[in-house]
């Protein structure tokens, strides 16, 4: 044992130990309460795409909504256009660069993390109480991907749309799958209010999100 | 920076002097103050949230050691590295021995208080290494070399003109020194730098606003993203936390992050809430090849023996600050410890001692408004008031204040005899008053009476009025 293991586990020891000496002496140790309000059964409820619209736009995004996958191309075009903006769209997925490839679109698979301007990802679900987007990582989707670019464009199965976040929860738990390494909920772009509480997107991540329900 | 604070009393009165302060503690009172009341104002069902956000932060309390170690044996099989820290210095050590084995130079950290309470940047920069805040509040902090002035808007006591002069000076390869800077053009400064410290650096260092004992992992709440560009570019993570963070279940995470981002901007949720569980996983393009977890004891082990237990249910929201009438008059800095504020004045004695921090319990007119607002309903006067009893007993006022407060005790635990000197005292009060014709030159009260002046005296005390409105009836 090296001498910062024997300490770390020293420190370990001490700590829990001097826990628990206290809630038992103390007699503090208590079950559980159950929580007053547990999430209203909204299972059977549709979503309500209006509403996660709207909180999108609140959040400061942009979103659009589009009928087949076909079409995502002509509305990121569109989105381009109106951004003017003529870099490459970075995209791993192998099946979104598939879906995408052949429409006319400037896109790659080789970025540099140095000069990265638009990045497209696709969310694994959503949110509709907060219009919030679930992003897993994975091989096919790097978290990066979701910070670095100026413009980050977002592409969701409105099926995958739930309505809390204890929703994306139970789903993860019964995915018998071990986490991904990182779960990003992401609502709006960047934006820091430090400088005299002047909001201001874009401060170290995406200054856009634009979000594409299929 | 020297932590001595017998200087609250100096440093208030120099703070309600700068007028530049002053306009930006508007800001506080106002802006946070109303964006909190817009953000509850929709959600009908808030106080009850906070019922049961204050329930489970209890419960955890009183099962700490069981969770702490679910979460540790499940960080540790998602391939984290747990580490376990007595004290400030312990998790100084554990950190610059991470550092040293990485052969770290470049170190970019997310927004952490544990890392300013441990006084983590302190010791990296004494040992030769590169440090960036990445936070934009902290980064100009640290460019200013001043600590955080509040626990989530660090520079709120700096004007945009002067942020404008700090990077006028650090940033020479790109500022232009001709240019009328706004707040966007500041902040893009700022991404601009910062991205090539991103890009670049050995070791990201954040914090965690929970850690999940049922999954072992941390979960992250941000607006910039910096925190989140820490933890997935660098290839070795440091995360600093402390020990009352952990929380059961991500359900629990939900309802917290529910009252935390409310109480705190005023936002439902916040741009980026994140789950981190472990290290890069395989074929992953990004994130640490390491995930070190250091969990800082820092006294909370300890307070959790005492009356300042319910302390440790604090998300670090930073209502109680915005809603503060101290804090909102003085600012962050005239506390001089890490944490200000009614959170403030109980951590940093309970962390540092009661003697270093003397000033900090008394620097509150115990009106409540703090706890009124807490996302956790924290009892905050009612330990603030404890810990004037302990400073009380253990004779650490100077000897007027205990001559006082005896004198007071001695009248207050005789009622018969407190309403006799009363009504003398207000006679002889009356008479003064008469005599010089003017309230604000009454002795023992004229610093009170400095900044107000006495109401005309009623010639009756409210025994009196009482007892001869009963006799009338």
């Amino acid at each position: 044992m090296t001498d910062l293991m024997y300490l770390n586990s020293k420190q370990r020891t001490d700590i829990l130990g001097d826990i628990k000496l206290t809630l038992d002496d103390l007699g503090l140790r208590k079950e559980r309460k159950k929580n007053n309000l547990i999430d209203k059964n909204t299972a059977s409820k549709d979503i309500n795409i209006e509403k996660f619209k709207k909180c999108i736009i609140d959040a400061s995004a942009t979103i659009s909504i589009v009928n087949s996958p076909d079409n995502i191309s002509l509305e990121v075009k569109t989105f381009l256009h109106d951004k003017n903006i003529s870099s490459p769209i970075a995209i791993i997925d192998p099946q979104l660069f598939d879906e995408i490839d052949g429409h006319g679109l400037n896109i790659t698979n080789e970025y540099d993390r140095n000069d990265i301007t638009v990045s497209m990802t696709k969310a694994w679900m959503a949110i509709e109480e907060t219009g919030s987007l679930i992003m897993k990582s994975c091989p096919r989707n790097p978290t990066s991907l979701n910070f670095l670019p100026d413009y980050h464009i977002v592409i969701l199965d409105r099926n995958s749309i739930v309505h809390n976040m204890n929703q994306v929860w139970k789903e993860l738990r019964e995915s018998k799958k071990s986490l991904p390494r990182t779960i990003n909920i992401i609502t709006g772009p960047s934006r820091t209010a430090d400088i005299e509480h002047t909001i201001q997107l874009g401060a170290h991540g995406p200054r856009s999100l634009h979000v594409i329900v299929i | 920076m020297p932590n001595t604070n017998t200087e609250f009393k100096y440093k208030a009165r120099e703070a309600l002097k700068d007028e530049q302060l002053q306009q930006a503690l508007v800001g506080v009172k106002q802006g946070l103050v109303n964006n909190r009341l817009d953000a509850i104002k929709v959600v009908p069902e808030f106080e009850s949230f906070r019922n049961d956000a204050a329930a489970v932060k209890q419960h955890v309390l009183e099962n700490l050691d069981l969770y702490l170690e679910e979460f540790e044996e499940n960080a540790i099989s998602s391939g984290a590295i747990v580490h376990w820290a007595k004290t400030a210095e312990d998790a100084r050590q554990i950190i610059l021995d991470i550092c040293k084995q990485n052969n770290a130079k470049n170190i970019i950290k997310g927004k952490s208080m544990v890392s300013e309470e441990i006084r983590l940047n302190e010791a990296l920069k004494n040992n030769g290494l590169d440090v960036v805040e990445t936070d934009l509040g902290e980064y100009i902090v640290q460019l200013a070399d001043e600590p955080p002035s509040h626990i989530i808007m660090p520079c709120i006591h700096k004007t945009l003109s002067q942020i404008t002069q700090l990077f006028r000076k650090n940033h020479t390869d790109i500022h232009k020194a001709d240019k009328n800077y706004s707040v966007a053009d500041i902040v893009n400064e700022a991404r601009e730098v910062m991205r090539r410290k991103f890009l670049s650096a050995d070791i990201g260092i954040i914090g965690a606003n929970f850690l999940i004992a049922e999954t072992g992992s941390i979960v992250l709440v941000t607006n910039e993203g910096n925190g989140d560009l820490c933890s997935c570019l660098p290839k070795t993570q440091i995360i600093t936390t402390s020990i009352e963070k952990v929380l059961p279940t991500l359900d629990d995470a939900s309802l917290l992050l529910k009252v935390l981002a409310r109480s705190a901007t005023g936002q439902q949720i916040t741009s980026y809430n994140t789950l981190l569980t472990g290290p890069k996983q395989d074929n992953d393009k990004d994130g640490p090849e390491e995930m070190h977890i250091v969990l800082v004891d820092n006294g909370r082990s300890k307070m959790l023996k005492t009356e300042l237990r319910e302390m440790l249910r604090c998300i670090r929201c930073g209502a109680c600050l915005n809603h503060c009438p101290v804090y909102g008059s003085v600012g962050g800095h005239a506390y001089n410890s890490v944490y200000p504020g009614p959170m403030g004045s109980i951590l940093s004695p309970a962390i540092e001692g009661l003697e270093k921090y003397y000033d900090l319990p008394n620097a509150c007119t115990l009106n409540g408004r703090c706890e009124s607002v807490c996302p956790v309903k924290i009892p905050l006067t009612k330990i603030l008031r404890h810990l004037r009893n302990e400073q009380f007993k253990k004779r650490l006022n100077n000897k007027s204040t205990r001559f006082s407060l005896k004198l007071w005790s001695f009248f207050a635990t005789r009622p018969k005899l407190y309403h006799r000197f009363n009504s003398l005292f207000i006679n002889a009060l009356n008479i003064y008053i008469n005599i010089l014709n003017r309230c604000s030159a009454i002795p023992v009260f004229s610093s009170w009476l400095k900044s107000r002046d006495f109401a005309p005296s009623q010639q009756k005390t409210f025994q009196q009025i009482w007892q001869s409105r009963k006799e009338n009836d």
